[in-house]
């Protein structure tokens, strides 16, 4: 049998974690450590002998053991940090913000000026596009949004939007003026000769829209808030 | 005089029942002081570290709901009459799964949900009949029945009709709709209970 006196501190670090564990969460991990260390010489102790009534249900650390666990330990960690970190990047690009390059010459005075020379160069500006817009679908005329396409899923576009449901637009190509139905807008780049938008596959339904476009981040000369401009004479609300 | 002698006495030995105004006072002053005291050394360190980790914990929960709700599986509670025989008018729930819309899985037969074109807000419950390239003929009004159309589904759309053609506003209204409205595959009604089972392609 254990000795009574080691068995008595186990019942006083018992009743003291009990005590401790609503107070202070430190010490009571401390205490719990030691509890438990005691509580596995008095098990090796014990299990030389058969009987085992003097067993606590104790909430014991388990202790791992350190020497050739380690680099599996490491490993383990650096994927749980890593699914973490992947989870909160996931969620955040999705509800509230994420930076997207912006490629293409069909935006060119406001994102890419300058690439003029090199219209096939994969490098292009870094813009912030914002997601608070989609909630309640409130857009205004002139905010420029990044949206899927609709003749290909898997490709996201940038243009200017244009008008709203329920206005009536001129067509600048055509000459025609149409209605743009519920649910829908119209959108067109800022390089009319480059763009590939509203005047090629008509208005677009405003749940394509992935989110509003609102600084430019890269690069750091032209950092700073994209401005609304519209194109006057062209859109009535009725 | 005795008793005044044995008054003294019980004070001393309790001191706490000796209840004159000043002790009183300095009682109350003393439980205050140990009171702060007490406030003080609370390990607040580790009770304002515990509190982050907690609500680290929570948002950790709440952005893996996201991820699974948005990328892998969701349950989408089905109503309304515009799919009557297949499912119910009061509502069924019903498994939505994520990934087959992006990997490009749809087909036609399967049952979808969109995002509605006209309210962007609101999602709709239709079976898809025609993907791109396809002929599709309909009826063009709802009350005369001979005056059909037929109309090819344009490039990265797809064509999508209620079973209930009665009552159902779909792509006959408002043409195709673009795939990457396409939001997921229903793939097993859940509740009812008695009607649990999948919902594979039909028709």
């Amino acid at each position: 049998m254990p000795s009574p006196n080691s068995l008595k501190t186990l019942k006083f670090l018992h009743s003291k974690t009990q005590r401790l564990s609503s107070t202070s969460p430190s010490l009571h991990q401390r205490l719990l450590i030691k509890s438990s260390a005691l509580h596995q010489r008095l098990l090796i102790k014990s299990s030389t002998l058969p009987s085992d009534d003097h067993i606590f249900p104790l909430t014991c650390i388990t202790f791992c053991g350190t020497s050739n666990m380690g680099t599996l330990g490491f490993l383990w960690s650096f994927t749980r940090a890593s699914v973490t970190g992947a989870l909160f990047g996931v969620t955040i690009s999705d509800r509230y913000a994420s930076i997207v390059p912006v490629r293409g010459l069909s935006m060119y005075p406001t994102f890419n000026p300058g690439r003029n020379s090199f219209p096939r160069s994969l490098s292009g500006d870094l813009v912030l596009v914002e997601k608070f817009c989609l909630a309640k679908y409130k857009f205004s005329h002139g905010d420029v949004i990044v949206f899927r396409s609709p003749s290909n899923h898997k490709e996201t576009l940038v243009k200017r939007l244009i008008a709203l449901p329920g206005e009536w637009i001129r067509v600048p190509e055509s000459r025609e003026i149409l209605k743009i139905p519920q649910g829908h807008c119209w959108v067109e780049g800022d390089n009319s000769t480059h763009s590939l938008d509203s005047r090629s596959f008509g208005p677009i339904p405003l749940a394509l829209i992935q989110g509003r476009v609102s600084h430019v981040i890269w690069p750091p000369q032209r950092m700073g808030e994209v401005e609304r401009k519209l194109p006057t004479g062209r859109v009535s609300s009725y | 005089m005795q008793r005044e002698e044995e008054k003294a006495a019980f004070r001393d030995s309790n001191p706490t029942t000796a209840f004159s105004r000043t002790d009183k006072g300095i009682i109350l002053m003393g439980s205050i002081r140990s009171l702060v005291k007490r406030m003080q050394d609370l390990p607040w360190r580790s009770v304002a570290k515990e509190g982050v980790e907690r609500s680290f914990l929570l948002a950790k929960f709440l952005c893996f709901c996201h991820v699974t709700n948005n990328y892998i599986c969701s349950i989408a509670l089905v109503c309304g009459p515009s799919m009557l025989p297949t499912l119910n008018l009061t509502g069924d729930l019903v498994l939505v799964e994520r990934i087959s819309p992006r990997i490009n899985r749809v087909g036609h037969g399967d049952i979808v949900i969109v995002r509605s074109p006209e309210n962007p807000r609101k999602t709709i419950t239709k079976r898809i009949t025609g993907m791109e390239g396809d002929s599709v003929t309909f009826a063009y009004d709802r009350r005369q029945h001979d005056r059909w159309k037929t109309i090819i589904v344009p490039k990265g759309h797809v064509w999508v009709q209620g079973d209930n053609v009665f009552a159902s506003n779909d792509s006959r209204n408002f043409g195709p709709v673009p795939y990457a409205l396409v939001q997921g595959k229903a793939l097993v009604r859940i509740w009812p209970p008695s009607a649990f089972g999948s919902l594979g392609p039909g028709l």
